[in-house]
């Protein structure tokens, strides 16, 4: 009885491995896909750009409030502690290495996925559902030139642009409550930032972070949507299995980069 | 004329068509009836190519769908139009453009002859001033016309109905049964309806084909249908129960 229920669990975990083994084969053909058609005749400029404004332009007032207080919160907390052992001079520099190297890319990202690859996700989830995308194919429209690609691109794009964005925010941020709270010289927030900070340190969040987490969110959010099934509860599945996978493999990513960068 | 062979599908170990044979004539109006789950709308797919079969042949004229790539297989798919069961519609796009959209990505046609050749596949199925409205602003019967003229926009050899009066009231359904004899008479295109409403199969079809079991049952005209000496054949269109 027990070798038989032993039998039948390791059997279970053999088919949920030959499972999640057949889902990344398919994960990593439909990027595949995406890099294939990415140089398609068909592709239209104005689709991307038409993506880029939706997840790019649209997404802006949502990480400017994030990193707002990210870099206010941080600040506050930072130059209490360092003025108690007089290294009060120093808070510009380590409110632009935690912002620039860390706090801005990863807290972009996290917006990004949250609002856009949800968004993403549950677009393409009800046009599958929906048998839009059926549609489409029975047109002769190929859903990679006319949906996906577009979206991989402008989050390729955007990503950077948005972390670089959130920043100047998050450094900015910081500035206002070194300044106003605790009265200390905005010279001297410059200069510490100056004297500190290398030029990787400005571009590697950017450079490097950036477009990686704009292929994560991208790819696997359109992924997941595209596998959409079972109506809207298969949508809402959807949109949070997008949501949850993007943000884990972004902390676990971004541990990686930070190492490897920095 | 459209001709399937020995086709065969499944989905994992649930097999749908087994053995299935038909040929569907050219400039026709075939309805293809049957339970719901027998693979009807399965097998409009498989001729679209929008799925793979297992096993067996299907031509689309000259063209064997099965060997065909799929560069190749978008050639023939652009001598259909198709109408699906839920209509299908983009939601972000107006009528106008939904119904363009074959035209603006396949042909060289200018904005205003698009825009022309779309109203007047709209006039045709009643719908003139509704260019510019969201599908989300259309009922369901409207949603069903946008998709009718949206299928003979770029005046398709053969047309896919995929329950199109399905959830409809009777007098819609009507409407929609009236609109599919107008538009294939006007166009002359190869019609194949899949439906499961007496109304459509009696209103629409010359040709009618049962698929019970995963296999084709080819059955008497609309005018006999009724008194089908096929038990199967007469059992489904009476209603009865075994």
């Amino acid at each position: 009885m027990i070798i038989k229920k032993f039998e039948n669990s390791f059997q279970d975990f053999g088919k949920d491995i030959i499972k999640k083994l057949d889902i990344l084969g398919e994960y990593c053909i439909f990027t595949f896909e995406i890099f294939r058609h990415i140089f398609s005749r068909k592709l239209k400029a104005k689709h991307v750009f038409r993506q880029m404004t939706k997840i790019g332009v649209n997404s802006l007032p949502i990480t400017a409030i994030t990193l707002l207080f990210v870099g206010m919160v941080f600040t506050n907390q930072v130059t209490q502690e360092f003025t108690k052992i007089g290294a009060g001079k120093i808070i510009g520099g380590i409110v632009g290495f935690a912002i620039w190297r860390e706090l801005g890319p990863l807290f972009a990202g996290v917006v990004i996925a949250a609002r856009v690859g949800a968004a993403i996700s549950t677009e393409i989830g009800a046009m599958k559902v929906t048998e839009q995308i059926d549609a489409l194919r029975s047109m002769a429209i190929n859903p990679f030139v006319f949906l996906y690609v577009p979206r991989f691109l402008s989050l390729i794009v955007m990503v950077p642009l948005l972390i670089t964005f959130a920043n100047f925010i998050g450094f900015m941020a910081g500035l206002g409550i070194y300044t106003t709270l605790y009265h200390g010289n905005p010279v001297a927030y410059f200069a510490s930032a100056s004297h500190m900070l290398t030029p990787i340190d400005i571009y590697g969040g950017i450079l490097f972070k950036g477009p990686i987490f704009g292929f994560v969110i991208a790819t696997f959010s359109l992924f997941i949507g595209s596998k959409t099934q079972k109506g809207a509860v298969g949508i809402g599945r959807a949109a949070t299995r997008s949501v949850v996978s993007c943000l884990i493999t972004l902390f676990i990513i971004n541990f990686f980069l930070s190492y490897l960068i920095f | 004329m459209i001709k399937i062979k020995k086709l065969k599908k499944a989905y994992g170990t649930h097999t749908i068509l087994q053995n299935l044979s038909l040929k569907i004539p050219a400039g026709k109006k075939t309805t293809i009836i049957g339970q719901s789950g027998c693979g009807k709308s399965t097998l409009l797919r498989l001729i679209l190519g929008l799925e793979k079969f297992d096993e067996g042949e299907l031509w689309v004229g000259d063209d064997r769908i099965t060997e065909l790539p799929e560069d190749d297989l978008n050639k023939v798919r652009l001598q259909f139009g198709m109408v699906f069961q839920s209509a299908a519609l983009f939601d972000s796009m107006t009528v106008g453009e939904n119904v363009g959209l074959v035209l603006k990505e396949h042909t060289d046609m200018t904005r205003p002859d698009i825009k022309e050749r779309v109203q007047d596949k709209l006039n045709l199925v009643g719908l003139n001033d509704t260019y510019d409205q969201y599908p989300a602003d259309l009922s369901g019967g409207m949603k069903k016309r946008v998709a009718f003229a949206r299928a003979i926009v770029n005046d398709p050899k053969v047309i896919l109905f995929d329950e199109p009066t399905t959830g409809l009231d009777p007098i819609t359904s009507t409407r929609v049964e009236n609109l599919i004899n107008k538009i294939t008479k006007k166009t002359k295109a190869t019609c194949i309806v899949v439906t499961h409403q007496i109304s459509t199969i009696l209103n629409v079809s010359q040709n009618i084909i049962m698929i019970h079991n995963g296999k084709a049952i080819k059955t008497e005209g609309p005018k006999n249908i009724m008194n089908s000496e096929n038990k199967m054949v007469y059992s489904f269109v009476n209603g009865l129960i075994k």
